[in-house]
């Protein structure tokens, strides 16, 4: 008979350390405050509403007075009403907004040149959440589909509270990933999922993992790729160890990755957080008998190869025809990643190579592009660079591709 | 504890009802109708079921007052059938609340339960819950237009 369950106050907040009286008053408070917000989300045409209603209305105060309290500390259950709290909440709940849309554009600055279905998808439900979030009515409530999943999601939030935990950690892992070579990682998600453009992964953990692995065996982790052999030398480097042993050695070299990417202090615990479920996991792996080139991820040596060769044949030159479709397309490349797919499915000549680089790609992507030659196709080029400034001092390309040639990290 | 704050919220209610029904006995006095004091009582508890039968939650004062004075001139009702009647449309009118899925105001379905009843139902309870008010209800999930005198 009685009327619904509205949660409590008490259930709500656990108001175990508040005296009776105070519960009484704030319990009485909100169900008055209630009432209000109510009538105001009816605008008055509603003396009622159904049961769902008013726990979801019910829900958006409680949010906003939990962060009422942690937003200020002179702010308390004992000291303050509940309108009170809920207008200091109101006010902290702006601010997040604030500085969550700054965080969003850094973001979207720094997003990593992967594709991937649900990343890409998920950065634009984040931008409608912005349209869509209720900070009067539904506080609580996060109003968009974010299907990417991180390595560590943040559990529990609700709100505006989880966007900006949410936004933090994609940040921390587009960091990590921007300094490796999309092709690379394009590699490696390949060996991780064959799918993995459509496929919902994180994007974060397998180059995490080859990396660590990388770097335990003082190996340089820009590459990713990890072979047969240095699977079974991490195999015996794992083996007969304890299990805080391997611990030991899995966050050392995490700790060592950190400081040759030169990360900041947050990217830095979070790529160690990783590394301890890293090590959780390579325990349970271990335990089970099971092999760890399911953990540590090799690229498939034909990948490797068409990485290497199919740029350059010299003598299979394009059409102009073929050339200007070519340029067109790379025009209306997405990613950087796509633009190379192109030029490794369709150059194959040091000619077309080099009509490509005077006119589509700039910048950081020339980098991109010229990571993926071998060292005597670079060596090549560095020696055409050089043949046109012997004739031509000051010789400059249209792009500048020329000056990620003397980049260190190529 | 947690039922013991439900009920001081429905206590608090009921107070509040019963008080508001006493009142208005003051103004419907001069059209015949009075409720008694268990009569009142039955009421504000109808007003409690109504709600908690529909899975709905109300604030305030309510609506009871709003159906007595829409209703208390209607020439269909009389000393004898008020309260049956009052019990009636406090029930009908949170069921047909969730049944036009809160696309209806409060006052405009009052209105128009009120202007249905005296004359197309011709005093019908059960014309008006089961012929009218249905139609209005599926027009309105429907987005269909009311008839032309319909809500106002």
């Amino acid at each position: 008979m009685e009327n619904e369950l509205i949660p409590t106050l008490e259930e709500s907040m656990g108001l175990d350390s508040v005296s009776h009286v105070d519960r009484n008053r704030l319990q009485n408070e909100l169900w008055m405050f209630l009432g209000r917000k109510t009538l105001h989300y009816t605008m008055g045409d509603s003396a009622s509403v159904p049961v769902e209603k008013a726990e979801e209305l019910m829900r958006s105060i409680v949010y906003l007075m939990r962060l009422g309290l942690s937003f200020s500390a002179e702010a308390s259950l004992e000291r303050n009403s509940v309108e009170e709290l809920h207008a200091l909440g109101t006010q902290a709940a702006q601010q997040k907004i604030a500085l969550a849309k700054d965080l969003f554009a850094k973001v979207r600055a720094s997003q990593a040149d992967i594709d991937n279905l649900a990343y890409h998808h998920s950065l634009e439900e984040i931008s409608l959440f912005f349209q869509r979030y209720d900070i009067t009515f539904l506080a609580h409530d996060i109003p968009c589909m974010i299907d990417y999943p991180l390595v560590f999601s943040p559990e529990g939030l609700e709100g505006i509270t989880y966007i900006m935990e949410y936004l933090t950690r994609l940040s921390r892992e587009a960091v990590f990933l921007n300094n490796f070579s999309p092709w690379n990682v394009r590699l490696l998600l390949q060996a991780y999922s064959r799918d993995y453009r459509q496929d919902i992964i994180n994007l974060y953990e397998p180059v995490a993992v080859n990396a660590i692995g990388l770097v335990a065996l003082n190996k340089d982790p820009l590459g990713l790729h990890i072979s047969t052999k240095d699977c079974a030398q991490l195999k015996e480097l794992f083996l007969q160890r304890t299990q805080e042993e391997r611990a030991d050695i899995i966050l050392k070299a995490a700790d060592s990755l950190t400081k040759t990417l030169n990360l900041s202090a947050d990217a830095d615990r979070y790529v160690k957080e990783y590394a301890l479920e890293l090590s959780f996991r390579l325990n349970a792996l271990i335990k089970a008998g099971c092999a760890l080139d399911g953990l540590f991820l090799s690229f498939e040596a034909g990948e490797e190869a068409d990485v290497a060769q199919v740029v350059l044949e010299d003598g299979k030159v394009m059409s102009d025809e073929q050339l200007r479709d070519l340029m067109e397309e790379l025009r209306f490349a997405g990613t950087v990643s796509g633009k190379i797919t192109l030029v490794k499915e369709q150059v194959h000549s040091m000619q077309d190579l080099l009509e490509i680089l005077h006119s589509c790609f700039w910048g950081e992507d020339a980098g991109e592009l010229l990571k993926t030659l071998t060292k005597e196709e670079q060596e090549v080029l560095q020696k055409y660079v050089a043949g046109k400034r012997e004739a031509e001092p000051y010789w400059r390309s249209n792009t500048g591709w020329e000056d990620c040639l003397q980049c260190r990290d190529l | 504890m947690e039922k013991n704050k439900t009920l001081g919220i429905s206590h608090m209610q009921l107070a509040q009802t019963v008080s508001e029904l006493q009142n208005c006995n003051g103004m419907t006095e001069r059209f015949g109708l009075m409720l008694t004091e268990q009569q009142i009582q039955t009421v504000a508890q109808k007003r409690v079921e109504a709600l908690c039968d529909t899975g709905r939650v109300e604030f305030g004062r309510g609506i009871i007052k709003d159906l007595i004075f829409a209703f208390c001139d209607s020439p269909y009702i009389t000393r004898e059938n008020y309260f049956e009647t009052l019990l009636s449309l406090i029930d009908s009118f949170y069921y047909f609340k969730n049944e036009s899925e809160d696309q209806i105001p409060d006052e405009e379905l009052i209105a128009f339960m009120k202007r249905k009843f005296d004359t197309v139902c011709q005093g019908s309870l059960e014309y008006l819950e089961g012929t009218t008010l249905e139609e209005l209800c599926r027009n309105t999930r429907y987005g269909y237009p009311a008839d032309d005198d319909d809500l106002f």
